[in-house]
């Protein structure tokens, strides 16, 4: 881990879901404990900070007025300092938002940018193996994003495209075969960018799942889709061809297509598929998982995450929550962390602990 | 506010069905335009009833002007073999604002959209064909959006034209005048990467 991980020291948070007003410091601190009895609003600071990630929607993907304090008209607005940059994104009227750093406007989708990546998980991956292939896949899809800044354009763009092919047949009448050809060679094109894409982050993942931290499971992750697998045998140009012929001849049965691909995990220690497994080792794989992501990200791209973990102690017995605990200290990037009263775990000394009062 | 049926609010309306108009800006026009009524309000009723009576859409390509065919095909100094491809009126505004294109325009009427249901046979196809052959051009410029439907456009109208053997070409992707490479996404700088040029 870079000496310079980031570290958020200042968040502010106005008329934002359950907050009227709410501002910390975390002297940062690596680890940031946020208590507090349910519904005392723990999740929205969390979720506060993942507007500044991925898609720029959050960890519920919500919509600018759902951020609305309960009840209230007037605008919300989160500010964060990290590393004495101060990120400000604030609800403007029409259901806009605008978004700047230190004082200057920005016409960019919120986020930290180079300086830090967010990476998060909530209670509703404890279930990712026993949830469907989009929820593994869109998880995936996420960390390939922040290590490949092109790959959600490409998923937007194929994703755009897929639509566009079904509208296309959908239609009626005769297809205008200049047309579906022009959307089908987009199509390809954008679908082997993503394959190659995942494949390339994946090889890269399997080296850290290899290898936990503390006493994490081992793990490997494997991608079922079409178009991926043939990247792995094919050159990229070979595999473009391939997928346009199939996709003219309409011979697609029994193909994965990029966005019905699958990421399925072993558990290396009791070589079972993930979702065999206990709800307490389905989370420790999937925190695993995101702890390698992090590794992987630190390491390679030297641009340490930062971490939202949304009640990570459920599920975990205190052996596994101490180790959780010393996993994300030896992880030397922040981590935030929300509890509700799970934790019987000892706490690291360095650890800014904030209790939110009902 | 009055009744339904009084002017106002169906001026109020009108108003808010513009584009870029909602319901707040739609009572601030109504109130600034009778508040001025002979500086604003009456010129505009004028200029609104004649631009309707007279303003009619180019046949031959598509522009909008007071004359059909339009200033610009009849200008004997724009016949430059050069056609260049527009979505919109609004487009061959911009170009004409930069000054820099003396051919001649093709206004398609829209992009191709499989999600919208903009057909190829809504656009001015045909017509392009046509036109392409009988003013003996040499090159077609297909300036269109950057956007997905953009470059669908541009690939489809490539391929309607690739049997006449014209030069077809299309506007440079890249970074724009006053652009900060630092700031802009990744796709925008391999593409100027890959089309960049010698200094």
């Amino acid at each position: 881990m870079p000496p310079s991980a980031p570290r958020i020291d200042h968040l502010r948070l106005v008329q934002f879901r359950s907050h009227a007003l709410f501002e910390m410091e975390t002297d940062t601190a690596s680890l940031v404990l946020v208590e507090g009895a349910n519904g005392t609003g723990k999740t929205n600071i969390l979720e506060a900070l993942s507007l500044f990630g991925f898609g720029g929607r959050g960890f519920r993907n919500a919509a600018t007025m759902e951020l609305h304090r309960e009840g209230q008209a007037a605008p919300w607005g989160v500010a964060v300092t990290l590393d004495e940059t101060r990120y400000t994104l604030m609800e403007a009227p029409g259901d806009t938002r605008v978004f700047k750093i230190d004082d200057s406007i920005q016409k960019s989708t919120p986020s930290f940018g180079e300086a830090a990546a967010l990476l998060w998980l909530t209670p509703r991956h404890d279930r990712l193996f026993d949830s469907s292939a989009g929820d593994r896949r869109r998880f995936f899809d996420r960390f390939v994003s922040a290590f490949y800044a092109g790959h959600s354009g490409h998923l937007r763009a194929y994703d755009y495209r897929w639509r566009e092919r079904r509208a296309l047949f959908e239609s009626g009448g005769a297809v205008d075969a200049t047309w579906r050809r022009v959307i089908e060679q987009s199509l390809a094109g954008h679908a082997v960018a993503i394959a190659a894409a995942r494949n390339a982050v994946l090889a890269q993942l399997q080296r850290w799942l290899a290898e936990p931290l503390a006493d994490f499971p081992p793990a490997s992750l494997a991608l079922l889709g079409w178009v991926e697998q043939r990247c792995g045998e094919l050159p990229a140009v070979l595999v473009e061809q391939e997928l346009l012929e199939r996709l003219e001849r309409g011979a697609l049965e029994g193909v994965l297509l990029p966005h019905q691909a699958d990421v399925t995990a072993l558990h290396l220690g009791k070589n079972a598929p993930a979702h065999r497994c206990s709800s307490g080792e389905q989370k420790a794989v999937v925190m695993a998982w995101l702890l390698a992501e992090a590794r992987l990200l630190a390491a390679e791209q030297e641009r340490a995450p930062i971490l939202l973990l949304d009640e990570p102690f459920t599920h975990l017995d205190v052996t596994r929550q101490g180790a959780l605990l010393e996993a994300l200290l030896a992880l030397g990037c922040q981590v935030w962390l929300t509890d509700c009263g799970t934790l019987s775990a000892p706490l690291p000394a360095a650890t800014k602990r904030l209790k939110l009062a009902a | 506010m009055q009744q339904d049926n009084s002017p106002l609010p169906a001026l109020l309306k009108i108003l808010a069905k513009l584009p870029g108009v909602g319901a707040r800006s739609s009572r601030r026009l109504a109130l600034h335009l009778l508040k001025r009524k002979d500086a604003v309000l009456y010129p505009l009723i004028d200029a609104l009833s004649t631009a309707a009576t007279d303003v009619v859409s180019c046949r031959e390509c598509g522009n909008l002007d007071t004359v059909d065919p339009c200033g610009l095909c009849t200008d004997p100094r724009r016949a430059t073999q050069q056609l260049c491809v527009v979505a919109d009126v609004a487009d061959l505004w911009a170009l004409e604002r930069g000054g820099s294109f003396k051919g001649r325009y093709h206004v398609l009427g829209g992009l191709l959209s499989a999600l919208d249901g903009v057909t190829p046979e809504q656009l001015r196809l045909d017509a392009l064909v046509s036109r392409v052959k009988a003013l003996g051009i040499t090159e077609v410029i297909l300036a269109l959006n950057g956007t997905m439907d953009g470059q669908s456009t541009a690939f489809y109208v490539g391929d309607k034209l690739a049997p006449l053997g014209v030069k077809t070409t299309r506007l440079a992707f890249g970074i724009p005048i006053g652009g900060e490479l630092d700031y802009l996404d990744d796709s925008t700088v391999s593409t100027a990467m890959a089309a960049r040029q010698l200094l």
